[in-house]
């Protein structure tokens, strides 16, 4: 969990849309609604938890913040700056990504040195090849590799380590804020706790700000200050994630916890699950007004009509919902 | 709980499976032993590559090419599986025993219809006529929740969800009522509200149909959720076996600590260190001399690393294998 020492946003984002195109014929163009109108902003040194079930649009929303996706509509600012329309190149230096599967995100052919070296070549971060192998070295002895591993081939390593590789070549440039997709999903309940520890001590050493994407919701609020909830590209629910978890108070959030297993057999015997109806509604043709209404318990009329706005009950709990039980 | 008489369904000794590749032989199971009950559902735990699903292939016979098994036997309602020949496991596999799978996108044959699909086994396995097959189709897809039954019968794969494919997958292993379901991951590559219907559907059946499961899983939560015992598997190893409340209250073996301990809990107020398991998991060509799991083992102690632990009865039906347990049995004796 990151500590925050000032209420500076360094990520800001408003109304941010995300839609991408989909062919169906000749001239008809549909659109994949992957993100609808989110607004958020993060702190700096802060962690925020980003869950939801999949196709729901957190990978997507990630990505467009670090505009590896273009954004359809809405704006980013990052340290208050409006990042929508400039040239990426001076701030990839300072916003990185770890990829979900160490498998695929890593080139096969490249050894790991040249690996973890590409984004020192790309931002000229060093004056001489010595320094970059010092550099390279420095890097892998960080995330608890060593520097003999550096003329290795990804192949050769396990997917734990695998994903210690791609946090070091994240770690490279130096940045600020870090986009964790799924950083952990992929990898053995043993070799999640490291990995989970690193990315603490990481945050801990060098301040640095994360946007922490997975589905696994017990880890997202072991990392996270805050946590939002999406639901078919919408943000349904933001706040503190003890807050979250001890009052969450959207009804898909409230299904979301319940159907989180728990690994103590006492609670899951006492406790009463609430067990949803149906499937996800396809993105291509979302439900009007409240995504969620299809399967929602307390859905009335005004859901079908009106696209609910996230609104503040207490301090800083974001909620989209009509019929919420105040 | 469904109701258990303490007659042995399944009974497993000393299984050994291995792989014959070019790099060597793999030994993906070394020597497990468990029983398993009419009507019980145990869970096997483990990483991957700990040989939790090789070792429930040997049930069905299905291990894959270059896997043989090579020691220890299957007992299943009195008669050893491992002996059998392709023509008699024919006629258990899908009847007796059946198995779903964890990648529900996968395991279904994309050009023929689900309905189809499941009456292959019917056909083969069952003397009904065409009507009665379909009725049973109808009434099978009843029982695992798959609305209007008449018209999805008729669907393809493609026209299903990953949460409903995993039901069609259950109906499909559920048609000849076998005695025994093995189910390997069967929600690992679903969402948590898919996985919570499936998890529901699983114990709900088991409490009308009377069948034992074999939850093959490396979540623990599921494991709580609805095994009635568990086994915890480590580099083709049990190293622990008891009922769920002696795993998750009374760990003896130090992996289950790990594990225990890796895993965030979700009801925590404060903010707690996760504790991992250091290292990573050994090399099964050349397995360690001692316990497998010395290496990363914190209580590691010099007979670990030269001599493998013998299993070690902590507990009525609670068994570890470990120098540790040994170690407070002897001292127990002692102070007698």
């Amino acid at each position: 969990m990151g500590t925050i020492n000032n209420n500076e946003k360094l990520i800001e984002i408003k109304n941010l849309k995300k839609y991408f195109p989909i062919k169906e014929g000749f001239f008809k163009t549909n659109h994949v609604k992957a993100v609808d109108d989110v607004s958020l902003f993060i702190r700096k040194g802060e962690t925020l938890g980003l869950v939801g079930e999949s196709g729901c649009g957190k990978t997507t929303l990630g990505r467009t913040i670090l505009r590896l996706h273009e954004p359809t509509e809405g704006q980013i600012f990052y340290d208050g700056k409006d990042i929508t329309h400039v040239d990426m190149l001076p701030y990839r230096r300072k916003m990185q990504i770890i990829f979900q599967d160490p498998y695929a995100s890593l080139d096969p052919r490249m050894t790991v040195g040249d690996i973890i070296g590409e984004p020192l070549d790309i931002h000229k971060m060093y004056s001489s090849k010595e320094e970059r192998k010092n550099k390279i070295y420095k890097l892998l002895e960080t995330v608890g590799l060593n520097a003999e591993h550096a003329n290795r081939f990804p192949h050769e390593f396990s997917g734990g380590q695998r994903q210690r590789i791609g946090i070091a070549r994240a770690l490279a440039v130096e940045p600020e804020f870090i986009v964790c997709d799924e950083p952990i999903s992929a990898l053995d309940v043993s070799i999640q706790a490291q990995v989970v520890n690193m990315l603490e001590d990481l945050q801990a050493e060098r301040g640095f700000t994360y946007l922490f994407i997975a589905h696994d919701l017990s880890v997202v609020k072991h990392i996270s200050n805050r946590i939002g909830v999406m639901y078919l590209g919408h943000l349904v629910e933001l706040t503190d994630s003890r807050e979250l978890y001890k009052n969450p108070m959207h009804p898909y959030t409230q299904t979301l916890l319940s159907a989180i297993p728990v690994a103590d057999p006492e609670v899951s015997r006492s406790r009463k699950r609430i067990v949803l109806e149906g499937d996800i509604p396809s993105p291509l043709n979302p439900p009007s007004g409240c995504p969620f209404r299809t399967r929602c318990p307390r859905a009335t009329e005004i859901c079908s009509q009106v696209t609910p706005e996230l609104k503040e009950y207490g301090t800083e709990h974001f909620v989209a919902c009509h019929n919420l039980e105040v | 709980m469904a109701e258990t008489n303490n007659q042995s369904l399944l009974s497993v000794n000393d299984l050994e499976v291995s792989f014959f590749t070019y790099a060597g032989e793999v030994k993906a199971v070394r020597k497990i032993s468990y029983d398993l009950k009419f009507g019980e559902v145990m869970g096997i735990v483990g990483e991957s590559g700990s040989g939790k699903s090789v070792s429930s292939f040997g049930l069905m016979g299905i291990i894959p090419e270059p896997g043989k098994i090579i020691g220890g036997s299957i007992v299943f309602e009195g008669r050893d599986i491992t002996k059998m020949s392709e023509k008699e496991l024919i006629k258990i596999r899908g009847k007796e025993v059946s198995m779903i799978f964890q990648d529900p996108m996968t395991s279904l044959n994309p050009v023929f219809t689900v309905g189809n699909q499941i009456d292959e086994s019917l056909r083969k396995h069952t003397e009904l006529n065409k009507e009665q097959r379909k009725e049973r189709i109808i009434e099978l897809f009843k029982l695992v929740g798959i609305n209007q039954p008449e018209k999805r019968i008729k669907q393809y794969p493609h026209e299903f969800s990953g949460g409903m494919r995993q039901r069609v997958m259950i109906a499909m292993a559920l048609a000849c009522n076998p005695k025994l379901l093995i189910a390997d991951e069967p929600t690992t590559a679903l969402d948590v509200t898919i996985q919570a219907q499936i998890l529901e559907l699983l114990k709900e059946l088991r409490n009308k149909i009377n069948m034992s499961i074999i939850f093959i899983t490396h979540d623990l939560g599921v494991v709580s959720e609805i095994c009635d015992k568990v086994a915890v598997m480590y580099a083709g190893n049990i190293i622990e076996r008891g009922s769920i409340d002696d795993i998750f209250y009374n760990p003896k073996h130090p992996y289950t600590w790990g594990l225990l301990k890796s895993v965030p809990k979700i009801n925590a107020d404060e903010h707690e260190r996760l504790i991992p398991i250091e290292g990573t998991p050994v090399d099964l060509i050349n397995p360690p001399q001692g316990c497998a799991f010395a290496p990363r083992c914190e209580h590691c102690m010099k007979i670990c690393l030269t001599k493998k632990p013998p299993v070690c009865q902590v507990g009525e039906n609670h068994e570890a294998l470990c120098w540790l347990s040994v170690k407070e049995e002897f001292e127990k004796e002692a102070s007698k």
